[in-house]
């Protein structure tokens, strides 16, 4: 049987089953509580399945498997160690974000500090954040569906319509349910992939000895030449300077950390110990798929130490299980890189929708409006906001790793301190929660327009630092002064 | 000191970083359980 008979067989059967499995969650959503937080009925299993199938999106799957191929085991600093360190924030998270009863994000912020105009900010954020994002999923899933299909990339982006917007419509039951089939395909696809690479180099002892020798240059037009040992350097060579890395390091975790994804996932499940028990189950098996990862990046070095025809990091994976190390299970590896595209990319749409709908349209225009009215908004926003994520998608950014981290940056200059400053600090107040909101979003913006003019590497210096203080110091400052004046 | 391959070092601050970050979560639920804060 020829390639693309295998490679067809296999997408028309994960069609099929996906929306079959998706199709299970319309019927299950009544009102716009099912449709938001699936009715804060998920219990520990459903909630693991979708807590890990949409962290682990594009940006892990093809971001930092083409990433650890260039820069080897340094790019673990800066990604991987930064978002489990923000996971733990999510346990404090979970502590007390449990006692409110919310259906976003923002509608905490309205709660919390009594304030409509933070609710509307935080879905401004939601939306423009999350449109940003998005890309990162269309740009993971046009790459592999192009591979998968041999057809253009352009041409594959449209193919999301059918498989993420319609999941989408469901609301969280429906993204539940196709986040456990994704999640089962994820993880079996990325420990065949590290498999079936192992078993081509002779072990793990000889990938490294072997990327250890490696120095030539891993794409044409690679701007660095990394020295023979560089690959294994946890800063590879003085290459990627520690306060880069740790600036980076930051930016993801905190943004991790006030992520509205993982705030929904808290408030949908059932009570506050499946929610804990949900985050620290889920970053175990995560660790587990992440030295999957690992073994994929470092061992597709050894294989092909140097890809002419690539152009860019998020295309190495595909590339080497459809070229490199083609079997009759790379059909089966292809799906499922799709998979942590699609798993991810339907939850973000989903919060997008509930940014505009319930944040911005329902809380200024429409208080009354009804809940199937509320629904057709929300399912209007999906196609629309889908619609422009893959039209910005066309033209995709460069690396999904670091472009994810500038995204997620916003979320840590915005929400962080509101977010977990009103569920800790007693003396929070509303004008602190703006003006730290507010001051955060004007340094992140600055800081990201003086970055597009230097390369961040020279300056060294990820935005979030400055942006994060700036909002620390207002949060802090306007809190205690208003707090006294309401006092006296 | 290579112990599969990889160098002390990048044990000590990549797979020693990875090692506790993973169970960062973990360990914080528990303080917590014992703290009777959950």
């Amino acid at each position: 049987m020829n390639k693309s008979l295998v490679y067809l067989i296999y997408f028309t059967f994960y069609t099929f089953v996906l929306l079959w499995v998706g199709k299970g969650g319309f019927k299950r959503t009544r009102d716009i509580r099912d449709f938001y937080v699936a009715g804060n009925s998920l219990g520990l299993r459903a909630s693991i399945f979708t807590f890990v199938a949409t962290w682990f999106s594009a940006a892990s799957m093809q971001g930092l498997t083409g990433t650890l191929y260039a820069y080897g085991y340094s790019v673990i600093l800066y990604s991987v160690v930064g978002w489990f360190l923000g996971a733990v924030f999510l346990v404090f998270m979970s502590v007390k974000l449990k006692d409110y009863d919310i259906l976003t994000v923002p509608e905490y912020f309205r709660i919390r500090y009594d304030s409509r105009l933070l609710q509307v900010l935080g879905g401004l954020v939601i939306v423009i954040s999350y449109i940003l994002y998005v890309i990162i999923q269309i740009r993971g899933f046009g790459i592999v569906m192009s591979e998968l299909l041999d057809i253009n990339y352009t041409l594959s982006i449209f193919l999301v319509y059918l498989f993420v917007i319609y999941t989408t419509f469901g609301g969280l039951f429906s993204v539940a349910r196709t986040d456990g089939l994704n999640f089962i395909l994820l993880f079996m696809g990325t420990m065949i992939a590290a498999s079936i690479i192992l078993k081509n180099i002779g072990g793990l002892t000889l990938m490294n000895e072997k990327v250890a020798l490696i120095a030539t240059k891993p794409f044409i037009d690679f701007p660095y030449v990394i020295e023979k040992g560089g690959l294994l350097d946890p800063f590879c060579n003085g290459l990627q300077r520690p306060i880069m890395v740790f600036t980076i390091c930051l930016a993801w975790g905190l943004g991790l950390a006030a992520n509205p994804q993982y705030a929904i996932r808290i408030s949908s499940a059932k009570d506050k110990k499946t929610a804990i028990k949900m985050i620290c189950l889920s970053v175990l098996i995560l660790a587990v798929i992440y030295v999957g990862i690992i073994i994929i990046g470092i061992g597709s070095r050894v294989l092909e130490p140097a890809l002419k025809s690539v152009k860019s990091v998020d295309e190495v994976f595909p590339y080497i299980i459809n070229n490199v190390i083609y079997s009759p299970l790379s059909g089966f590896i292809l799906i499922s890189i799709a998979a942590a595209a699609i798993s991810s990319a339907n939850s973000q749409l989903l919060i997008l929708a509930s940014g505009f709908s319930y944040d911005i349209y329902k809380n200024l225009f429409k208080q009354d409006i009804s809940e199937e009215k509320l629904l057709n908004v929300n399912r209007l926003f999906i196609f629309l906001a889908g619609t422009i994520s893959l039209i910005l998608s066309i033209n995709p950014p460069n690396s999904l790793l670091i472009y994810g981290s500038y995204v997620w940056a916003i979320f840590s200059a915005t929400f962080l301190l509101p977010l977990y400053g009103g569920l800790y600090w007693k003396k929070a107040t509303k004008e602190g929660a703006l003006a730290s909101f507010i001051g955060g979003l004007v340094i992140i913006i600055l800081f990201f327009i003086i970055n597009t003019f230097l390369d961040s590497w020279t300056i060294a210096l990820h935005p979030v630092l400055p942006a994060v203080v700036a909002a620390l110091i207002l949060f802090y400052v306007i809190s205690r002064i208003t707090y006294q004046k309401k006092g006296d | 000191g290579l112990l599969l391959g990889l160098p002390f070092k990048t044990w000590v601050i990549v797979g020693g970083l990875f090692i506790i970050s993973a169970l960062g979560p973990s360990i914080v639920a528990l303080i917590l359980k014992y703290k009777k804060v959950i």
